[in-house]
C-alpha cells in the first residue's frame, strides 16, 4: 500500500516536472542513459528510499512517527498540482508570485489527490488491524476467530472508503448539476461553495460527535463504570 | 468513547484541507477534505459495543483432580458495533481442554447473544478462585481505546484428590478370613452419635432410637417402626504419615509422587473408614514447615476432613523428617495403637556418597520406634512403608535404574528393621491393585 502511494507521489512529481520544465540533474541523466535506459528508475528509487525510511523508523519503534512522516512524504508532491487550481488569486493580490499553471485538468488532479488520501486512510487502518491481529495472536485467540474479526474489520474499512468516495463524488456531482459541467472542471465559485459548504457541515457534525463521545466517556468514568 | 490521538489528527488534517480549500478557492483540496471528513465522521459515529453482560455458571464447584469442569458463559450486548474480548483469568494449575477462556466476538448493529463456554481441567488439588469474567469492547477501525469491565460471579473451586474405588479390595475374602486387615477393624463397641441409616426395628434396640416421624411417613408391611442406626465406635486405629517434601513433587502434575501419595492415603482412608476404623494422619514436610495433623476420629465425616486436608497440602522443603513427625504424633500413637502407614519415596533416603549422612539413619530410627509401639501394645501392627516410584521424573530417567537399586537397598534395611515395604509404581498399576496383592501375599 505504501509502495503504491509512494509511486503515485513520484508520478505526480515527475508529471509536475514537465509542466514546470524542471530539469533533472546531470548525474541523474547520465545514470538514466547508462543503466536504466528503459526503466523509470526515479520512481523506483523514490519508492525504495521511502520504504527503507519507513521500515527503519518501524524498527526503531517509532510507529506513529513513521506513518505520519510517510503521509507527509506522499502528500507533499500533490501540493503543486493542487496549488495550480486555486480560483482565488492571493498570489496576484499579494504580488509575491505568479500563478503556477492553469492548463491542468482539475478532474485528474482531484482524482490523484483523493486516491492518495484514500490510500493513507486505508494504510492507517490496515496498520491498526495488523496491530489488533498481533495482539489477538499474543493473547492466544484461536486462528478462526482471529480471521473472522480481521475479515469484519476489513469489510468495515472497505465500507468506510466506499462511503467516503461516494459522498465526495456526490458533492461534485451535485455541483455539476447546479453548474455547467465545464464549470465544475474549472472549479467555479458555485462548485466551491457547494463542496466547501458540505465539507464545513461534515466538519461540524464530526466535532459534535467527537465531543459528545468524549463527554459520555467522562460521565461513565466519573460514575465508576470502567 | 475515549478516542485514540490519531483520530484527532485525521480531524485536524480535514480542517487544514477545508480551510485551505476555502481560502484558496481550491476544489481539489475541498474534495480531499470531504473524503477525510466522511471517513472521520463515520468512524467517530460508530459506537463500540455497549450494554454488555456476561453471565457465568459452573455445573459444580467441587471436582476430582483431573476432572473437567464446564464453565458456561453467555455474552449479551445490546448496542454498538465492534469486537468484544471476553477473558477468564485462570490459575496456572487449570488447563483449558476445549474451547477457550479468551474469546473474541464480533457484534454488528442490533442485539447479540453468544454462548462462549469452555472446559477446564485442574491438574492439582487445592482451592482455586475463578475471578469475575473480564470483557473489553473495541470500536471498529481502532479509533477508541476500548471499554473494559468485569461481570459474572467469582467462584471458589475445590479440587479434591482422586480416590480410586476400593471395590476390588473389599472383594478379597481372604482379608477377612485371615484377619490381616479386617482383624484390625472392629465394628463392635459403644455407639457414636453419627447417623448411618434408617432400618427396621430389631429386638434389643433402645426405644429412644425409634424415628417416629419416619415411621409414620412410611408404613411397612411388617408394621415395624424405623430406628436411627448410628456408626459404632471402633477400637482399632490407623495412622498415615504422608511425606510432602518437594522431592515428591517431580514429574507431570497429574501423576507425580506427591499426587500419588495423596491418592494412596485417600484410598487407605476410604477403605479403613468404611470398615469403621479410627483414622489419624500427619503430613510432614509441608510447605509451611509445621506439618498438617488430622486428629484421629472415625466415620464418614473423618473422610471428608481428610479430603479437605489433602486438598490444601502443598510441598515444602524437607526440613521435618519422619522421626520428628513421630515425636509430634507420639501421644496419639500411644493412645490409638494404630496400624501405621508411611507413604514416601525410599530412594531419597539413601545416603549417597558426598551428601550429608544421617538421613536414612533417622528414617530407620523412626520406623523402629513405630514398630516398637506396635509390639508394646500387643496388637502386632506392622509398620507399612509405601514407596511411591517416581516414574517419568527426569532424575529417574537419567539414573538408568540407579533409583530402583537405591530403593531396593533402603527397602531391605527397612524390612530388617521390622517394617513391611509396599512398592508402588503408579504408572503401571493402581494403588488398590497393590493393596490387593499385598493382602494376598499374607494368605
Amino acid at each position: 500500500m505504501l509502495s503504491i502511494l509512494l509511486l503515485l507521489a513520484a508520478y505526480v512529481s515527475w508529471d509536475m516536472g514537465f509542466v514546470l520544465n524542471v530539469r533533472v540533474t546531470s548525474w541523474v541523466e547520465r545514470a538514466d542513459e547508462l543503466v536504466f535506459h528503459f526503466v523509470p528508475w526515479q520512481p523506483v528509487l523514490a519508492v525504495g528510499a521511502g520504504l527503507a525510511a519507513y521500515w527503519a523508523l518501524q524498527a526503531l519503534g517509532r510507529h506513529r512517527l513513521a506513518f505520519w512522516l510517510m503521509a507527509l512524504a506522499v502528500a507533499v508532491p500533490h501540493v503543486l498540482p493542487a496549488w495550480s487550481h486555486n480560483r482565488i488569486g492571493w498570489h496576484e493580490l499579494l504580488e509575491f508570485q505568479e500563478g503556477l499553471v492553469d492548463e491542468r485538468s482539475v478532474y485528474g488532479d482531484m482524482t490523484l489527490f483523493v486516491v492518495c488520501l484514500v490510500g493513507l486512510v486505508a494504510l492507517h487502518r490496515l496498520i491498526g488491524i495488523k496491530r489488533l491481529e498481533r495482539l489477538m495472536r499474543l493473547q492466544g485467540v484461536g486462528p478462526l476467530e482471529r480471521r473472522s474479526i480481521i475479515t469484519y474489520e476489513n469489510l468495515m474499512l472497505i465500507g468506510l472508503i466506499v462511503a467516503g468516495l461516494l459522498v465526495a463524488g456526490l458533492m461534485v456531482m451535485v455541483a455539476a448539476v447546479l453548474e455547467r459541467y465545464d464549470g465544475v472542471l474549472g472549479g467555479s465559485s458555485l462548485a466551491i461553495a457547494i463542496v466547501g459548504g458540505g465539507a464545513a457541515l461534515l466538519f461540524a457534525l464530526t466535532l459534535l460527535l467527537w465531543f459528545g463521545g468524549r463527554r459520555d466517556a467522562d460521565e461513565e468514568g466519573s460514575s465508576g463504570i470502567a | 468513547m475515549r478516542y485514540q490521538p490519531s483520530q484527532l489528527s485525521w480531524i485536524a488534517i480535514a480542517l487544514v484541507l477545508l480551510v485551505a480549500g476555502l481560502i484558496l478557492g481550491n476544489l481539489v483540496l475541498l474534495a480531499g477534505a470531504v473524503f477525510v471528513l466522511v471517513s472521520a465522521l463515520l468512524s467517530t459515529a460508530i459506537p463500540p459495543p455497549s450494554g454488555i453482560a456476561v453471565t457465568r455458571s459452573l455445573a459444580k464447584v467441587a471436582c476430582w483432580v483431573g476432572d473437567t469442569l464446564t464453565v458456561e458463559r453467555r455474552l449479551t450486548a445490546r448496542h454498538g458495533t465492534g469486537a468484544i474480548f471476553v477473558h477468564d483469568d485462570l490459575p496456572p494449575e487449570a488447563r483449558v481442554v476445549s474451547g477457550s477462556n479468551l474469546r473474541v466476538v464480533w457484534k454488528w448493529p442490533g442485539s447479540k447473544a453468544a454462548d462462549i463456554s469452555y472446559r477446564v481441567q485442574f491438574s492439582k488439588r487445592g482451592q482455586y478462585a475463578l475471578q469475575e469474567t473480564e470483557w473489553e469492547s473495541r470500536a471498529p477501525f481502532g479509533v477508541d481505546q476500548g471499554v473494559s469491565a468485569s461481570s459474572g460471579p467469582p467462584f471458589q473451586v475445590s479440587v479434591v484428590p482422586r480416590i480410586r474405588s476400593i471395590t476390588r479390595l473389599n472383594a478379597v475374602r481372604g482379608v477377612a478370613r485371615h484377619g490381616r486387615y479386617l482383624g484390625d477393624l472392629s465394628r463392635t463397641g459403644a455407639a457414636t452419635d453419627e447417623f448411618r441409616e434408617l432400618r427396621p426395628y430389631q429386638p434389643g434396640d433402645p426405644f429412644k432410637r425409634i424415628n417416629w416421624k419416619a415411621s409414620a411417613r412410611g408404613i411397612r408391611a411388617d408394621n415395624l417402626p424405623l430406628v436411627n442406626d448410628v456408626e459404632p465406635e471402633t477400637k482399632k486405629g490407623v495412622w498415615i504419615f504422608l511425606d510432602m517434601a518437594d522431592y515428591m513433587d517431580v514429574g507431570v502434575p497429574l501423576s507425580n509422587p506427591l499426587e500419588n501419595t495423596v491418592e494412596a492415603s485417600g484410598t487407605l482412608a476410604q477403605y479403613y473408614l468404611a470398615q469403621g476404623s479410627t483414622l489419624g494422619a500427619y503430613a510432614y514436610n509441608s510447605y509451611d514447615g509445621r506439618g498438617e495433623l488430622l486428629t484421629p476420629e472415625a466415620g464418614k465425616r473423618q473422610f471428608n476432613r481428610l479430603i479437605q486436608m489433602l486438598a490444601g497440602l502443598k510441598p515444602g522443603p524437607p526440613e521435618e523428617d519422619l522421626l520428628l513427625a513421630v515425636e509430634r504424633c507420639k501421644s496419639f500413637l500411644l493412645r490409638l495403637e494404630p496400624a501405621v502407614y508411611v507413604i514416601t519415596r525410599l530412594d531419597v533416603h539413601y545416603d549417597r556418597p558426598g551428601e550429608a549422612p544421617g538421613s536414612f539413619d533417622r528414617f530407620k530410627t523412626a520406623i523402629t520406634r513405630l514398630a516398637s509401639l506396635g509390639t508394646l501394645s500387643g496388637w502386632n501392627n506392622p509398620v507399612r512403608v509405601v514407596h511411591v516410584d517416581p516414574q517419568g521424573s527426569p532424575e529417574a530417567a537419567q539414573g538408568l535404574g540407579l533409583t530402583r537399586w537405591e530403593t531396593r537397598l533402603v527397602a531391605k534395611d527397612l524390612r530388617d528393621a521390622g517394617a513391611s515395604v509396599i512398592e508402588w509404581e503408579p504408572s503401571r498399576e493402581e494403588f488398590t491393585s497393590v493393596l490387593v496383592r499385598h493382602v494376598e501375599a499374607y494368605r
